[in-house]
């Protein structure tokens, strides 16, 4: 029983190796089905809040960074990453497990940033649209 | 942002799970995450998603003008989290014996983590004592002033204990806190829920749907959630020293619940020894390794750092609640995260843009590296759940 349950286990562990295969990890916006990659937003003070999801931790900090350098022309940047979490996935009945790493920061650039952020060509990013009023509260008063 | 509401929703609302098949006090308490997050997806299926948070309109505001605040006593104390691991729905394709298989392999498993995360609790709960952190949390909403061209103040903030009085009074403003720390003991989060209704006042939705969900047709008039991340404490650096301590304190563990140190290969406890020890050698810390390192920092000198977090936490919270009581603006589903307030320290509090979590708050430490984890397990120390059952018998003897 227990040899059977291992055997069905590893051809699960096999079948999820397999098929992760068919996502790419590699660097790149998310969206159009990749679930890993960068995503920004400029705000209306120029400054941006970047996401990166993926997988590994260190490459999840090292694309928040070529993505900060892409959208910024340079390493003069200003980043305070306020968001570095593994959020629970459920499976089965009561199981949970760490999910996909998620950075979510802002990112000021110190330095005159390029008139367009390049954006790889294979997977363009449509410019970020603006913030809708409704959605952005007021900043809340001092005290 | 399905996660955030579920998160939300598991505020006070946990399943007792599990009955101590493989030992005494393996009591487990499932947050209903896994529940809500399920039911989430179920409902976006069969109604229109919609965001939790419901806000007050200007009149509903000015006509409540100053309010009474009920802050619900928590029970439950710091909880701490884990990963609990289900191999049931293989298990159960091999009928009764596959079942039966599956759940002592869980039980195995999740042994480990779960005695943890109670160790950790019950150490926690030595300087955490519930009355000081709803102590805490009374003193900073009554502080709280109301900004100029506010309509909504607070008035009376009374504290409320749900187990002996569940009712909660008629036009109040109803706040439940509940305290979880990370799987390494890192980090410590408090989740806030705030409610708000008036018996003469129906609820009546701000958005439109081909047809209203039923969820939509009643209930409060104002909620929301607050959550607060607090600063984090560094991971330990292993060291042959702190390695020593690891093994020391597992030996002892042993000899305490053996009566002598199994040294023979025949002894029961000689392999499962044998192999804690060979984990506290290794060069990776788990997060349990880190959990037993860091709830020192949390409890030094009366947990000092632990209770400046909560407090901090706690004026947060009053401050953003009595904000978001005046805030009249209407979550939308599709809209965008954002930065509302950054503080000297680095701290951020931001505004959920999207998604059924739209329009809660979160305030997080700014310049973090490495990522965090809150299981979908917790635990509470024995002296609160004991705490909590002396009420709950009191209440009954009283009735």
């Amino acid at each position: 029983m227990i040899r059977a349950m291992v055997r069905l286990a590893l051809i699960a562990v096999g079948a999820a190796l397999t098929l992760s295969g068919c996502v790419s990890t590699t660097y790149g916006p998310t969206g159009d089905g990749r679930p890993y990659g960068y995503s920004e937003r400029k705000r209306e003070d120029g400054s941006y809040i970047l996401r990166v999801s993926h997988p590994d931790e260190g490459l999840a900090l090292t694309y928040w960074d070529q993505r900060a350098v892409e959208l910024c022309g340079s390493t003069a940047y200003v980043k305070n990453i306020y968001q570095s979490i593994r959020p629970t996935m459920a499976y089965s009945n009561y199981g949970g497990m760490p999910g996909l790493v998620q950075l979510e920061g802002l990112l000021t650039c110190t330095s005159p940033a390029p008139a367009t952020a390049p954006v790889p060509a294979a997977a363009p990013v449509p410019a970020a649209a603006p913030v809708p009023a409704e959605s952005v509260a007021t900043t809340a008063p001092a005290g | 942002m399905h996660d955030r509401l579920a998160v939300t929703k598991c505020i006070g609302s946990k399943v007792a799970v599990g009955g101590g098949f493989l030992s005494g006090d393996f009591k487990v308490k499932i947050t209903v995450c896994v529940a809500a997050s399920a039911a989430i997806m179920v409902g976006a299926c069969a109604s229109e998603p919609h965001p939790w948070k419901r806000p007050l309109s200007l009149d509903q505001a000015g006509a409540m003008a100053d309010t009474n605040v009920a802050l619900v006593d928590n029970n439950d104390g710091v909880e701490t989290t884990w990963f609990m691991s289900d191999s049931s729905a293989t298990g159960a394709q091999y009928g009764l014996i596959g079942a039966l298989v599956s759940a002592t392999m869980d039980g195995i498993v999740n042994a480990g983590p779960s005695d943890q995360a109670q160790k950790t609790a019950d150490q926690l709960a030595v300087v955490a004592a519930v009355d000081k952190m709803n102590h805490s949390l009374h003193e900073q909403m009554k502080a709280t002033v109301a900004a100029e061209g506010y309509k909504v103040h607070f008035a009376d903030v009374a504290t409320m204990q749900k187990l002996s009085t569940p009712k909660t009074p008629d036009d109040t403003v109803e706040v439940n806190v509940s305290y979880m720390l990370s799987e390494d003991a890192s980090a410590m989060k408090m989740i806030a829920s705030a409610v708000y209704q008036r018996a003469d006042a129906k609820y009546v939705t701000p958005y439109t749907f081909k047809s209203v969900p039923e969820d939509e047709t009643n209930g409060p008039l104002y909620r929301n959630t607050f959550i607060y991340e607090s600063s984090r404490l560094p991971l330990p650096i292993l060291t042959p020293d702190l390695k020593a301590t690891w093994v020391a304190d597992i030996k002892q563990a042993y000899i305490n619940k053996m009566g002598r140190l199994p040294t023979d290969k025949d002894d029961k406890g000689y392999r499962p020894m044998r192999d804690e020890i060979a984990e506290a050698n290794n060069d990776t810390l788990t997060k349990s390794e880190a959990s037993s390192v860091l709830v020192k920092a949390w409890t030094k000198d009366n947990g000092v750092f632990l209770f400046n977090e909560m407090q901090t936490g706690h004026a947060y919270l009053a401050k953003y609640l009595l904000l978001d009581l005046n805030n009249p603006v209407v979550p939308k589903l599709d809209g965008q995260d954002d930065v509302v307030e950054q503080l000297a320290d680095g701290r951020v509090v931001r505004l959920v843009g999207s998604g059924s979590g739209a329009g809660s708050y979160i305030s997080s430490p700014g310049g973090l590296t490495i990522a965090t984890t809150y299981g979908n397990a917790v635990q509470v120390a024995k002296v609160n759940r004991d705490r909590a059952s002396s009420i709950v018998e009191a209440a009954k003897k009283k009735k």
